[in-house]
């Protein structure tokens, strides 16, 4: 699933008239609050790009692959539950690299993608 | 914006505000709405106070709840009790004046403290030029702030609301994993973290007061050096380390990353100043253990705020945008746990 690329130009189109145009004359008060809605619009137009979800679902197929009627809802909660009795502690850095990065990244990708990882 | 007070409830302040101070007379001669605080409704006052030990002309804060209040704070007169706890500990805070139980006069319970000048805001703060030439000292008088803070131990007999833990941080992490159930959403990541936690628990094993929130953003600064600790509402009984690493943690340093001490100093000068002013030593892998703690402490905030928004309880879009603040907390959370993992800790 994604946003059609012609309402994600739609989107930047607005947005670049509220920066460029509306922002400049925005009282001050209001600057955090205009800053917010770019914001807003900036993460609306990357669906372009496809929804966070296909490669940590494939990560997730991947580790269950008996599951293969499960949904990714359901296959999140095995996951969790799982994390969390223990059973997974031994596969930390598989688990990190075929799941739960994965699901990171999609999810930056579209949240902030100029986010740099790293301590 | 609407005036903050009726004509009613502006006379029975002044009236409640006269007996409290021992006045002959106090006038509210100016009231305006502070930006800020979701839970809390704040408010800036000029008094003018005839009579009395106060006699004046003062510049006030006072806090009382929003309209729509969501219970998961502490209380107004709680809040209170421990400000005046830390500003009789010689931690730098607004000075507390006085607290209203009564809802009587202002609807709900209400105090009023000093208003500090100054600028709190970590965007602005982590731009400030005269706050990054002191960053190494600014970071010890933090670190020297904290100890202090620190030096209050139970038993508090001025707190007795504090509940004490056994294992707060056992407690910590059975919360956290609590308000992941009930938002119901499957969080792999976050529970990759808390198991993370769970598994090896450093701790400095003491419980002493933590502020809970001590971080860039609820520090009022002035030409770069601190004038007050804000925001005591979620201050507990707690492992002192909590507070080093939530001041630490990546995710409260406002893009300033490479200074890790809130976007304003260096890492090393705060915790080795915090080491010599309270005479614990603090063990550098252990802060990081804090960190990761402190990292999924913000990401399940930050998910109960964007649930606020979604729910429809409280539509607003800095709610709705704290959401995706979550998938960086969620990368920080990977490297914080391969970091304890390759160190074995």
């Amino acid at each position: 699933m994604s946003l059609p690329a012609d309402l994600a130009d739609l989107l930047l189109t607005a947005r670049a008239v509220l920066r460029e145009r509306i922002a400049p004359a925005v009282p001050a008060e209001l600057r955090f609050e205009a800053a917010m809605v770019a914001n807003a619009m900036a993460i609306a137009a990357r669906a372009d790009r496809g929804l966070p979800g296909a490669a940590e679902v494939e990560g997730l197929r991947r580790l269950y692959p008996e599951a293969a009627d499960a949904g990714p809802e359901a296959l999140r909660r095995r996951l969790v539950a799982e994390i969390r009795a223990g059973r997974l502690d031994a596969t930390g850095r598989h688990l990190a690299a075929h799941v739960l990065w994965p699901r990171v990244r999609e999810r930056l990708a579209l949240s902030s993608p100029e986010y740099r990882t790293g301590l | 914006m609407s005036e903050p007070f009726s004509t009613e409830e502006r006379a029975r302040l002044e009236g409640w505000l006269a007996a409290a101070l021992g006045a002959r007379e106090v006038r509210v001669a100016a009231a305006r709405r502070l930006s800020g605080g979701a839970i809390q409704e704040n408010l800036a006052l000029e008094l003018l106070v005839d009579g009395g030990p106060r006699a004046g002309r003062h510049a006030l804060v006072l806090r009382r709840d929003a309209p729509s209040t969501v219970a998961v704070s502490r209380s107004r007169l709680e809040e209170y009790a421990l400000l005046d706890a830390a500003h009789r500990a010689g931690v730098p805070v607004p000075e507390p004046w006085c607290a209203c139980a009564d809802p009587a006069v202002l609807g709900k319970p209400f105090y009023l403290m000093a208003r500090v000048e100054g600028e709190a805001r970590g965007a602005r703060l982590v731009k400030d030029p005269v706050v990054a030439a002191r960053g190494p000292e600014l970071a010890a008088e933090l670190g020297r702030v904290l100890a202090r803070i620190h030096g209050l131990r139970p038993p508090l007999s001025d707190l007795p609301f504090l509940a004490t833990h056994a294992d707060p941080l056992a407690a910590r992490i059975a919360e956290l994993r609590g308000h992941l159930d009930r938002l119901g959403e499957p969080q792999p990541v976050l529970e990759w973290g808390l198991r993370r936690l769970e598994r090896a628990r450093p701790g400095s094993g003491e419980i002493t007061l933590v502020h809970a929130d001590f971080r860039t953003g609820n520090l009022m600064l002035r030409e770069g050096r601190l004038v007050a600790v804000l925001d005591w509402e979620f201050a507990c009984l707690s492992d002192p380390l909590e507070d080093l690493g939530w001041m630490l943690a990546k995710c409260w340093r406002f893009g300033a990353v490479e200074r890790e001490c809130g976007g304003l100093g260096p890492r090393e000068p705060f915790l080795s100043a915090y080491e010599a002013a309270s005479g614990r030593r603090v063990d550098r892998r252990a802060v990081r253990w804090f960190e990761l703690l402190a990292t999924l402490r913000w990401a399940v905030v930050a998910l109960l705020q964007a649930e606020r928004h979604s729910s429809g309880r409280e539509r607003s879009l800095e709610l709705a945008l704290t959401a995706h603040i979550v998938p960086q907390l969620e990368a920080d959370v990977l490297d914080y746990a391969a970091l304890l993992e390759g160190e074995g800790g």
